[in-house]
């Protein structure tokens, strides 16, 4: 939910000048919260943290990231990075939670982040009221951070993991749809012989740009819901997560090819793409055209409108006095979308804490993407018997689609990850990490890899 | 005080205002020093939890034993359910001293101090042997 100040406008769009003065505009905002928030505390702080009113928080990132590969052997994962530059910008987060508690059952909560990635943009990611029904359960109501990974409502609090970037299999640098949504969620606690257990159940809808496979859409997700159970005992920490709903993007404003100029042609002459701004139509005439003439409605296969998807994961997490693991399995599909592969991904950290002070860990990481069957490829006869132009034309939509990047590549990553931790103060740690990755598709097999270096505090 | 203990480390024990006829049980005393859901009834719902800084013996000690988790773990442990408003952590005092006369003037209020600092104006309701687990 980004602050809206008019800097979307397009009259002020297409002034620097305009768009700068609003970028002061939203800093001034943020700041006013930061002060808001301090002199609500000065105003009210007591003795006491269940007696305070407002209570105020904040974290921050800094990291430098510098790629050690260049050129071809760049990581997919680095696309926001130059060459071979030292990146300081990317990694830095900032942000700030305030907690209102009017009662003791009533809280408030709202939390803005302001990350470098989106160019400092102050989002507000989480703003939502909860009432305590008993101490056992609480119902909340509003913008909340999805908790579909096990550091989903933390990740970006560095402070709080042992990464510098969090396993890029599961955890995205940039924001990614679904990441917050606008819900109901129910959260019941309740502690048996010992073990500590959370169940979350919610539902929600979200609206959120999509950016996959070179394509910048809306993605719409309805009807959704999920449920997450996580127990805890000892040195134990156990968590599964299911969601589901119906997702749609609409893709007629996609760029179908990416490139202006490029041309495909009917046999007799017709051009499929006229340009780029007909492209889109081209591909849905073609569409209909492949639907009239094989009596088939493969549009429904095609067309991404409330398509099922549906997330799975199971994570793990031991802590002994020196040792300490983390491992999250996590599958996502969604039925028919041929933009959207099945994705299957994981990753396993071992840690060693030295000393209060120094950890070490390794991390095995690995993703697979595979693609969901095209559904042209089941055609085999025409209502008119004309199978020489059935597979000309069958042939010319796969064309079509592979090469507009509709169609989704297989891909398959590995990546190791070495970070070593330095709390050098109570509230604030360096990290260090480095990486390499194995990425593989049809078209590439790069071996990138990199370093990063953060400093990350609470307040 | 335990027979493997060298002059360097010593006991500590978890004390209460003398008016607070309250029982504990160690469980009672981990979850809601960390935060954590107490079933309905549980008498430690009306304590106040005071701590004693990182890096302080007493702290390290208490951390280990009473809650079964290392000043790392526990670091990170606040700093997640801070940012997730699941819980808060106790009130925080740099020296024992200062435990002592908060504690002197709450009723309610529970910390955790070295035995050596214990004096009558306090209720001592466990104590915790260096080297040894509670559990």
């Amino acid at each position: 939910m980004k602050l809206s100040l008019g800097c979307d406008q397009p009259l002020l769009k297409d002034s620097q000048k305009a768009l700068d003065i609003c970028i002061v505009i939203r800093t001034l905002c943020f700041v006013g919260f930061l002060v808001l928030a301090h002199n609500t505390l000065a105003n009210h702080e007591d003795d006491h943290f269940t007696d305070k009113i407002y209570s105020f928080n904040g974290f921050a990132t800094f990291a430098g990231a510098k790629p050690l590969t260049t050129g071809d052997e760049r990581s997919i994962n680095d696309f926001l990075q130059e060459d071979d530059e030292v990146d300081l910008k990317n990694h830095n987060t900032l942000g700030m939670r305030l907690t209102a508690n009017l009662d003791d059952k009533l809280t408030l909560t709202a939390q803005m982040v302001s990350k470098g990635v989106n160019d400092y943009d102050a989002d507000f990611d989480w703003i939502y009221a909860e009432y305590a029904f008993s101490s056992q359960w609480h119902i909340a109501i509003g913008r909340i951070r999805t908790p579909l990974f096990m550091y989903s409502e933390f990740v970006d609090v560095g402070y709080a993991y042992q990464w510098v970037q969090a396993p890029t299999e599961i955890y995205n640098l940039v924001d990614y749809p679904f990441q917050s949504m606008e819900s109901v969620r129910l959260r019941y606690n309740i502690t048996l012989n010992g073990w500590d257990n959370e169940f979350l159940a919610w539902i929600g809808s979200s609206a959120d740009p999509l950016y996959t496979n070179g394509i910048d859409a809306e993605l719409e997700l309805k009807e959704a819901w999920g449920v997450a159970f996580t127990t805890s005992h000892d040195w134990l920490t156990l968590r599964s997560v299911y969601f589901t709903g119906l997702t749609s993007a609409d893709l007629s404003n996609i760029d179908i090819l990416g490139q202006p100029n490029h041309q495909f042609t009917h046999d007799n002459g017709t051009p499929l793409f006229i340009n780029n701004e007909g492209g889109q139509q081209t591909y849905f005439n073609e569409l209909n055209r492949l639907n009239r003439l094989t009596k088939n409605d493969i549009s429904k296969d095609i067309i991404w409108e409330n398509d099922r998807g549906e997330y799975l994961s199971i994570g793990l997490a031991l802590n002994f006095e020196y040792i300490f693991v983390n491992a999250e399995v996590t599958q996502a599909t969604v039925d028919n979308a041929l933009i959207i592969p099945k994705v299957l991904a994981g990753y396993l950290m071992i840690g060693y804490q030295i000393n209060p002070s120094w950890s070490i860990s390794y991390t095995y990481g690995r993703d697979k993407n595979s693609v969901n069957e095209a559904p042209w490829r089941n055609i085999t006869r025409s209502p008119t018997n004309n199978t020489a132009q059935l597979a000309q034309d069958l042939a010319i939509f796969e064309q079509i689609t592979q090469e507009s990047g509709i169609y989704f590549q297989e891909a398959e990553n590995q990546s190791d990850k070495v970070n070593i931790r330095f709390d050098f103060h109570a509230k604030a740690a360096v990290k260090f990490e480095y990486w390499q990755e194995d990425q593989q598709t049809p078209s590439r097999d790069n071996h990138p890899k990199g370093i990063r270096l953060g400093l990350d505090l609470i307040f | 005080m335990s027979m493997l203990c060298s002059l360097a480390c010593a006991d500590i024990a978890v004390v209460t205002n003398l008016d607070n006829d309250i029982e504990l049980s160690l469980e009672e005393i981990r979850l809601r020093f960390l935060g954590k859901h107490l079933n309905k009834g549980s008498a430690a719902t009306q304590i106040k939890p005071v701590n004693l800084p990182f890096g302080h013996p007493s702290r390290s000690l208490f951390d280990r034993q009473a809650l079964d988790k290392s000043e790392a773990n526990i670091r990170t442990y606040w700093a997640r359910m801070i940012f997730t408003s699941r819980a808060r952590p106790p009130i925080e005092f740099e020296a024992e001293a200062q435990v002592l006369q908060y504690i002197q003037q709450h009723p309610k209020a529970v910390g955790y101090i070295d035995t050596k600092s214990i004096d009558d104006s306090v209720k001592v309701l466990y104590t915790f042997p260096s080297r040894q687990k509670a559990k």
